[in-house]
């Protein structure tokens, strides 16, 4: 055993909790090394400081100190909300009924006029909510009816498929009554 | 209060958590004086460092549904006392930059209590106790939290691993390199 293996198990060796055999590779060392000696004898020497050092106690009234702390936690606490309402309620109520006023005034003008004038709807939405139409608002549900009614006639964004299909339509109609009008010459 | 013993301090809290605050106050009961002399170990000074295992207890309350099951309480509980005390450490050391005091080695820094389990300590040792203190305090954190829990405290090692939360293996490595480290210090400090 060095002097650097003999430092590391130091502690170990003070609480007598390294195995024998350990235990007397180190007196061996400890043997032959003046400087480990010393080491150990100031080791042994600091730890019984640190044992004697006054072991503190609580003073007597401790615990009526710390009810009187947790108490006057618990009103301040109390305080700062009395405060706090004091100071903002005015504000706040205001706020409150401003929202209240604002979400009334939208609900009411919605029932009003369900039928948003300027609101477009694409086919493929239409589409798409058709497939769940338990989640459609009030003016697409009116849209998809007018489109089942009369789809040729409502006013959507087409996807090109269905332009396609609607100018054959109206291709075949118009060669229709040219022949019609040349018939009746 | 003498029924609570049976309860562990786990089951305690859980019973504050609930509302009982017979289990608060028995917790206070079985925590104060080793929050207090862990927490001189830091300050050196037994006014200050009752008031914050006041504040520790005041935290406990205040905040006690903060406490989950993962960490036992009183590693809970030394960690909160342990960031006060550091907390008041850099109040110190902020005040201190204008304070003449700090030039040289301050007595009133390292206040010796009156309450001694030595009742022949003569002024020579209470000289020694000083140096000791102020060597402790120039140790690096997870030294200095194991040397006072087991050297001045006397806890067992099994009792410190559950305070800081790391294995035995790591708290005797510790405790050995802290104690090399204290003398060390010890040293120059006597040179």
């Amino acid at each position: 055993m060095n002097c650097y293996s003999f430092e590391t198990l130091i502690s170990n060796y003070l609480d007598n909790s390294i195995s024998h055999s350990m235990k007397i590779e180190a007196e061996k060392h400890l043997d032959q090394c003046p400087n480990c000696q010393v080491k150990l004898n100031d080791m042994k020497q600091i730890l019984h400081s640190l044992h004697s050092l006054p072991k503190l106690k609580t003073s007597a009234n401790f615990n009526e100190k710390l009810m009187e702390k947790i108490e006057h936690h618990k009103s301040k606490k109390k305080f700062i909300f009395k405060q706090f309402m004091y100071k903002y309620s005015q504000p706040l109520s205001t706020a409150v009924a401003v929202i209240i006023l604002l979400f009334g005034v939208y609900y009411i003008y919605n029932s009003i006029f369900p039928n948003m004038p300027n609101q477009k709807i694409s086919t493929s939405e239409i589409q798409k909510n058709m497939l769940n139409p338990t989640q459609l608002s009030q003016p697409t549900k009116k849209k998809i009816n007018n489109l089942q009614k009369k789809p040729q006639y409502v006013n959507i964004q087409n996807d090109d498929s269905d332009s396609s299909k609607m100018n054959k339509d109206h291709k075949s109609n118009f060669k229709n009554k040219i022949k019609m009008v040349n018939k009746e010459k | 209060m003498n029924s609570n013993k049976k309860y562990t301090d786990e089951e305690l809290i859980f019973q504050f958590q609930k509302g009982n605050e017979r289990a608060y106050l028995e917790l206070v009961n079985r925590f104060k004086d080793r929050l207090l002399n862990f927490v001189f170990g830091y300050v050196h000074s037994k006014e200050t460092a009752e008031d914050i295992v006041q504040d520790t207890f005041l935290k406990l309350y205040t905040s006690a549904d903060m406490y989950k099951e993962i960490a036992k309480f009183s590693t809970w509980i030394f960690t909160i006392a342990a960031n006060l005390a550091k907390t008041e450490l850099r109040k110190r050391k902020r005040r201190k930059i204008f304070s003449i005091t700090d030039m040289g080695f301050d007595d009133k820094d390292y206040e010796i209590p009156s309450e001694s389990n030595a009742p022949e300590k003569n002024i020579t040792s209470k000289h020694q106790i000083k140096y000791i203190l102020k060597a402790i305090h120039q140790l690096e954190e997870p030294f200095k939290t194991v040397l006072i829990l087991r050297d001045i405290q006397e806890l067992s090692y099994e009792e410190v691993s559950n305070i800081v939360d790391v294995s035995i293996g790591t708290v005797k490595s510790r405790i050995n390199r802290g104690r090399l480290k204290l003398q060390k210090i010890l040293k120059n400090l006597n040179k």
